[in-house]
């Protein structure tokens, strides 16, 4: 049986969305780094369903390139937040606000 | 002789280029003597270069040697070519000869200074352009020797660049000569143009071809390079570098500013004599000037009370001379006095030298006096440069004067008054200076700083004065037999001809002005015999001494008409275009981009979910906007 292309791009939708949503609720800066790595497999998601829907190669090297770069992000990201821990215990983005200035 | 000419031209700059490159690994008194055997070797190349000439039949006499193509744009051809012929080779003694004894007299004069080696550089790299100028086969060779010479006159002007009066000087003598460079390089522009070459013997067959005679152009040719001859000449207007750069050494001013540089206006236009012949409203102006720069230095010359300072404007008045002489074609009599001039004049301040330095660097004659008793040797040297000066012997002021009278022209006769006027000015002063100097009673200053323990002078410093005493007698004979036998014309003949003056004219016109030079001369004697004489004068002639000892007011003038102004527009400039135009552009961009930082750095509020937020908005207009686009 073949899965229709619109029912992964609604998965595709439904995770983007739990992403979104995370990023924009949550304190930790762990969570909203594992909201942004949903986000981005949600993107991916997309771009290999439509890959596999057209039979064009190009959507899943650029499911590649996005894995890539969601490694590279999630080092950076990992980074600062032990950084952050080494600082003060608290981890909360809004407490960010002070690195301005 | 090709090899010859060459290495006279290029040992005075080995000798920089060794000076420079051994630097302190030799001693000072090597470099010393370094210095001078370079210019000794370079003044025996040039007496055998002579030699050769005068061995040759009189039309063979002119020798171009070229080295390689210098410069080279579409049809303008220069090439480093140099000229021998006689007139090349008079100078070339002259710079050489002159020059290597003054170098010599430096050893003795400049021991113990700190800056020796650079001092024996300089004067080398002088020696080097200078000869470059006389020997240069085209404009623009010359132009480069014209410039160098007031590159070494600067540095060597400025030489105690310690004090603040020399590195004043050197920058006024640079300035001033610039103007001059700017009329030969413009001048040039012409001969480009309208010629195509600037090759001396080209331009001199072909300019009085293309530039019709007394047309504007060709005026315009010579007026450009009369302001070069006349900036480097110190002839009035440009004259006023000349008395202020006596506050190089000694042996800077005997050479540079006696001797060789300062002459080398008579030389221009005697070597471009056919495009002067060619213009001669000109040529009647370069007499005019000459005779009023005689005229004007010699009165001043009178008043002044420093030793080189008045030996300075009596260099000015004689130079005059020889402006007139080439002003009334009288070409090689110009060169004979350039020529005895270079002797007596570089032996009158070697004389001088002697005593600034017997004296503590003293150099005010008010305060010598006596010093005949002390120092014997120099004062009957001083008295033969002296003689040579006032024109009794080598009599080559007269032959000027003759050769004036000879022209039968306006000018001719107003250079033939001016002329004997001034024969007698320089009777005055020239006898003032040493009755000042070396007679009368000795002044407390003298009596106090005189040593004379080691001698007059060191050897080094007395022979060179004592040769030069020789040469000014022997220059003499070079004109002797009053029209019969001048070998010193026949000589110059092919390349500065001359005017031939009757033996009646130039016989009287000798004994004008032997008895205007002895009467003037008799006159100061007689003047200073009694100090009340002098007193009583003085009280006459009080009121009229002010202007030539302010010098005619020309620094004043100058001053006033180009100095004050133009500081003032750079003032001006500096108050407003540079402040508001120039430097308003400049940190009105730097406000602006400040300004608009600030303002869009208020976006950064470091709210990581705002930063999101703007994002998604983002994201989702330009999605909106492409599913728009893409539905219409």
């Amino acid at each position: 049986m073949k899965v229709g292309v619109e029912y992964f791009v609604g998965l595709s939708a439904v995770l983007f969305g739990i992403g979104l949503y995370g990023i924009f609720i949550r304190r930790s800066p762990m969570i909203i780094l594992l909201s942004v790595e949903l986000v981005l497999n949600a993107a991916n998601l997309a771009l290999i369903a439509f890959s596999r829907y057209r039979d064009d190669a190009s959507g899943q090297v650029f499911a590649l390139v996005v894995m890539a770069v969601a490694a590279s992000e999630v080092v950076v990201g990992l980074g600062l937040v032990v950084a952050m821990s080494r600082r003060r215990a608290e981890l909360d983005v809004d407490r960010l606000i002070n690195l301005r200035n | 002789m090709e090899t010859l000419s060459f290495i006279c031209l290029l040992m005075p700059l080995a000798a920089v280029a060794a000076l420079a490159l051994l630097h302190t690994r030799i001693s000072r008194e090597t470099a010393a003597w370094l210095g001078t055997g370079f210019a000794f070797a370079s003044f025996a190349a040039a007496l055998i270069v002579f030699v050769g000439l005068l061995g040759e039949g009189a039309g063979q006499r002119e020798h171009v040697y070229t080295l390689y193509t210098w410069a080279q744009s579409s049809t303008l051809t220069v090439p480093f070519d140099i000229l021998v012929d006689p007139l090349s080779a008079i100078e070339m003694l002259v710079v050489s000869g002159v020059g290597s004894l003054i170098v010599m007299y430096s050893v003795g004069y400049m021991h113990g200074d700190p800056k020796e080696r650079r001092f024996f550089a300089y004067m080398n790299l002088f020696l080097f352009s200078m000869l470059l100028l006389v020997m240069a086969a085209n404009f623009v060779l010359l132009l480069a020797g014209w410039g160098l010479v007031g590159l070494s006159s600067y540095l060597l002007i400025g030489f105690w660049h310690e004090q603040q009066a020399p590195v004043k000087a050197a920058k006024k003598a640079f300035v001033m000569n610039a103007v001059g460079d700017v009329g030969i390089a413009i001048a040039i522009f012409f001969m480009a143009r309208d010629i195509g070459t600037t090759n001396f013997h080209e331009v001199f067959q072909r300019g009085p071809e293309v530039w019709s005679k007394g047309g504007t152009t060709a005026n315009l040719v010579a007026f450009l390079l009369l302001v070069g001859a006349v900036a480097k000449s110190a002839q009035i207007p440009l004259h006023t570098w000349l008395p202020d750069a006596m506050e190089g050494p000694t042996p800077v001013s005997a050479l540079i500013h006696a001797a060789t540089m300062v002459t080398a206006g008579v030389y221009l236009i005697a070597r471009a004599h056919p495009l002067f012949e060619n213009a001669p409203d000109i040529q009647s102006l370069v007499a005019l000037l000459g005779v009023a720069t005689l005229l004007m230095a010699g009165v001043i010359a009178l008043v002044q009370t420093d030793i080189k300072r008045i030996i300075a404007y009596s260099t000015m008045s004689q130079i005059g001379y020889m402006f007139t002489a080439v002003g009334v074609s009288a070409y090689s009599a110009g060169m004979l006095h350039l020529l005895s001039h270079a002797f007596f004049k570089a032996l009158l301040f070697l004389g001088a030298g002697i005593v600034i330095h017997a004296l503590a660097n003293e150099q005010d004659v008010r305060r010598m006096g006596g010093l005949a008793s002390a120092l014997p040797w120099t004062t009957r040297l001083m008295w033969v440069g002296t003689i040579a000066l006032i024109g009794i012997w080598p009599f080559s002021k007269d032959v000027v004067l003759a050769s004036a009278y000879e022209a039968h022209s306006t000018t001719g006769w107003i250079v033939w008054v001016g002329g004997l006027l001034g024969a007698a000015l320089t009777g005055l002063y020239a006898t003032r200076l040493m009755r000042l100097v070396f007679y009368g009673e000795r002044s407390e200053f003298a009596r106090e700083h005189l040593h004379t323990d080691h001698g007059e002078a060191p050897w080094t410093m007395f022979w060179p004065v004592a040769v030069l005493g020789i040469g000014t007698v022997l220059a003499g004979l070079l004109w002797i037999g009053f029209g019969v036998n001048h070998a010193f014309a026949t000589f110059l003949e092919e390349v500065a001809p001359n005017v031939e003056p009757a033996v009646s004219v130039e016989f009287a016109t000798t004994v004008i002005a032997w008895a205007l030079g002895i009467g003037g001369a008799l006159l100061v004697w007689r003047l200073y015999e009694r100090p009340e004489r002098v007193a009583a004068v003085r009280r006459r002639f009080g009121s009229l001494t002010t202007l030539p000892e302010r010098k005619f007011y020309w620094d004043e003038a100058y001053d006033l008409v180009f100095y004050r102004p133009a500081a003032r527009v750079a003032c001006w400039f500096n108050a407003v275009l540079e402040r508001w135009v120039f430097g308003g552009s400049v940190t009105g961009t730097a406000w602006s981009v400040r300004g608009i930082g600030r303002w869009v750095s208020d976006a950064q509020t470091g709210v990581v979910r705002q930063y999101a937020t703007v994002f998604v908005i983002g994201a989702v207009a330009i999605g909106a906007y492409l599913l728009g686009r893409s539905s219409l």
